[in-house]
This record gives C-alpha cells, sequence and structure tokens, in this order.
C-alpha cells in the first residue's frame, strides 16, 4: 500500500500523465487503461523513488515504459487521430484556448494530426520537452537517450511538423 | 550528430513552445480513471465477524418473499461479452497489423510472462500444421493478458489469449466435447472462438476457420494449445 502522501502528489500528475498517454496511443480508452497501469506500476515500486527527485518525471518515464511493454506494436499502425476524439480534446482543452473561428478549430486538428504522425520516440521527447516543460536532461533520463540525442530529436521533430504543416501560416515557419 | 547543431533562434523556440501551447489540444483525464485509480489503493473495509452470516439470512430472506421461482426468468448480465469483444479487438489488430517474428518468441517469451504476470510452465510451441509466430503483452478491458499467435499452414492466423481474473462465467449452452475438455465455441462477428478456463485465467482462441471443414481443424489446434498449456500456480 502507497503512502498516502506519496498517492496524493503522485495523482497531481494524472491530467498530465493522460495526455501523454492519449499521444501515444491514440485511443481515449487505451489510454485510461496505460494510465492506469502506470499508477499501479508507481505505487507497487513507490519505495524505489527517492525523494527530493522529480515525481513527475518519474512517472512519465514509467508510462512511457509501460507503453512500449504493451502498446508498442500499434507504432506500426497509421496514424491517425479520429474526429470524435479531437472533438473531445477540444471541449477538454484546459489551456485558454483561441477563439474558435472555423480556422482555429481546422488548426487544432491539423496540429494534432500532424504530432501523430511522428514517430513515436520525436513525439515523446516533443511533448516532454516544449509542452510539459521538463528540462533536457529529465526528458533524456525518460527516453533513456543522451542530452544530445534530444536536442537533435527536438530539432528534427519541429522540422518534420513544420514540414507536415508547411502550408499552416506564417508563425509556424523559420 | 553533436547538440551544437541544433541550436535554434531563442525567439523561434519560444514562438513553437507557444504555438503548441495555444493550438495543441490537452486532453484531461475523466473523473472515472481518478475514482478507479484511487480504488485500487483503498483497502477493502473489515465487517464485523458476524456480517457475512446476517448478510445471507436477510438475502434469504428477501428472496423468499419476493418470490423464489420466477428468479429463473431474470435476465441474466452477459459477463462474457466485453471480454469476448476486446478479445476480437485485439484478433484483428493482430492480422492487420501483426508482424510475424517466429525467431523472437524464444527470448520474448520469459519477459513477456513476467510482465503479464501470468507464468507458463509449458504452452504448444507449434509443429508441422501450425506454427508459433509471436508473443505479446497486452492489456484487455484494463487486465494484464498474454497472447500468442499461431499461423497454420493454409496462412491462417490463430490468436490464444490469456487473461487473469477476467471474472467471467461460462454458459452451459454452446460447450462442444473435445477429447476431455468441454470449452464453449461460439462464432463472433465472423470468426471462431473458444473459450475456457484454466486454474483462475480466462482462455480465448479466435481464428477466421468457421466453415464445417475448417472447424474440425480448429478444434484439433484446441486440443494442441489446450493439452500443452500449463499455468505456474499463482505466478
Amino acid at each position: 500500500m502507497p503512502d498516502p502522501e506519496f498517492q496524493r502528489q503522485a495523482l497531481e500528475h494524472l491530467n498530465a500523465l493522460y495526455n501523454l498517454a492519449v499521444y501515444l496511443t491514440r485511443n481515449g480508452s487505451e489510454a485510461e487503461d496505460l494510465v492506469q497501469e502506470t499508477y499501479l506500476r508507481a505505487f507497487r515500486f513507490s519505495h524505489r523513488f527517492q525523494p527530493g527527485t522529480h515525481l513527475r518525471a518519474w512517472m512519465f518515464q514509467i508510462l512511457r515504459n509501460t507503453f512500449l511493454t504493451f502498446y508498442r506494436h500499434r507504432e506500426r499502425e497509421p496514424a491517425f487521430l479520429d474526429e470524435e476524439d479531437l472533438d473531445t480534446a477540444r471541449e477538454t482543452m484546459f489551456h485558454d484556448a483561441p477563439p474558435r473561428d472555423g480556422a482555429s478549430v481546422e488548426a487544432h486538428a491539423d496540429l494534432g494530426r500532424a504530432l501523430a504522425q511522428l514517430p513515436e520516440e520525436f513525439r515523446t521527447i516533443l511533448l516532454l520537452a516544449e509542452v510539459e516543460e521538463l528540462s533536457l536532461e529529465e526528458v533524456a533520463q525518460i527516453m533513456g537517450c543522451p542530452v544530445g540525442t534530444v536536442k537533435s530529436r527536438i530539432f528534427r521533430a519541429k522540422e518534420r511538423l513544420r514540414g507536415f504543416l508547411s502550408d499552416y501560416g506564417e508563425e509556424f515557419r523559420s | 550528430m553533436r547538440g551544437e547543431e541544433f541550436r535554434e533562434d531563442p525567439g523561434e523556440g519560444a514562438r513553437f513552445r507557444r504555438l503548441l501551447a495555444e493550438r495543441l489540444p490537452r486532453h484531461a483525464a475523466p473523473a472515472r480513471l481518478r475514482e478507479a485509480i484511487v480504488a485500487t489503493t483503498t483497502p477493502p473495509r473489515r465487517s464485523p465477524w458476524w456480517a457475512p452470516a446476517l448478510s445471507a439470512l436477510a438475502t434469504a430472506l428477501v428472496m423468499a418473499l419476493v418470490g423464489l421461482p420466477l428468479l429463473p426468468h431474470a435476465p441474466q448480465p452477459d459477463s462474457l461479452q466485453p471480454i469476448v469483444n476486446a478479445v476480437l479487438s485485439a484478433h484483428m489488430q493482430s492480422l492487420l497489423w501483426g508482424e510475424p517474428r517466429p525467431e523472437a518468441v524464444w527470448v520474448a517469451a520469459p519477459r513477456v510472462m513476467e510482465e503479464t504476470g501470468i507464468g507458463l510452465s509449458w504452452f504448444f510451441q507449434g509443429d508441422a500444421e501450425v506454427q508459433l509466430i509471436n508473443v505479446e503483452p497486452m492489456i484487455l478491458e484494463g487486465r494484464r493478458a498474454l497472447a500468442l499467435t499461431y499461423r497454420d499452414s493454409e496462412g491462417h492466423w490463430l490468436t490464444y489469449l490469456l487473461v487473469r481474473g477476467a471474472g467471467v462465467s461460462l454458459p452451459k449452452q454452446g460447450r462442444v466435447q473435445i477429447d476431455g475438455f468441454r470449452p464453449l465455441l461460439t462464432k463472433v462477428d465472423g470468426f471462431s472462438l473458444f473459450v475456457w478456463k484454466q486454474q483462475d485465467l480466462a482462455c480465448f482462441l479466435i481464428s477466421d476457420l468457421v466453415s464445417e471443414q475448417d472447424l474440425s481443424r480448429f478444434k484439433e489446434v484446441f486440443l494442441k494449445v489446450r493439452s500443452a498449456t500449463e499455468v505456474v500456480p499463482n505466478s
């Protein structure tokens, strides 16, 4: 049984973990299974967590490892997010959303689809570094690769996103 | 390549981050997910020693009063259907996207057993007619599952799934006698499916062997799979 304080702190990161899980699995119900399995493992191995280190990064690491174990074969499937997922996503955004005119809604769909087309290694790194704002060192630890590799993958991920969205608008150009 | 080559204009980096923050949908966890996670850590409340007896007595009383003869007509919830749907979905994914890796099975099997918590001291390793082509961990209906994929000499794929604690009860109708076993044999969306229980595992064998002739071959494969499976108790 995990320490209640550990449990409380771990649950603070539920939304962030679920968000990454949706982008990894591209499927809401599988994302729920993945996150639940992640917490199960985190609670079971909570004694291995070193207090004072970054709990959020540790949880992300467990989530990614769990994904690779149970869902990696999914990476062979063509990448897409269906319209229902995107509709749900629009409703559940917790950033301040831009005005929902037609162009803005389309922009959400484009960016979500473009991101889903990135290989998992690029997608996860981009989300961890640029959306969750983890440090490069933390991302490197989660991904099990050197910081230099993280930098190069972020760079390449951005290049690929630019390629996917080349006709998207001024603000995405270099 | 060195990290220095991937430096970018700080203004560009900030613009990119802002774009992601503003335009990329963020998915909030549904409330039921939090509840499900919390439930896994909440110990069951201890009832007083007499509670089970009292509960049983009260239940018996209510049953007698309401009318026991009517109960056989009450609709029974189908505990099997959700897990069968998940099995079908897993088999479809395997058919569409599965990658035969017979050479990797023996390396992968111990790790998959460890990951799923489903230990098999023996399982059907294939023969001249059926080849074992993959072993994978899966999650079905929120439960860990071990999946073994076979391919027969005519190219039909068969998925054998073992799920721990699925809590399914098998109906008596639809059972077939095959040697010393009586599994449930059913058809789901054009696929044939065997369902049986072995120790605390629910086991499924699914394939597109549906014609009368194919079905007799499917039964042979069932017998090979079922006879060879030895589960490590409480693995």
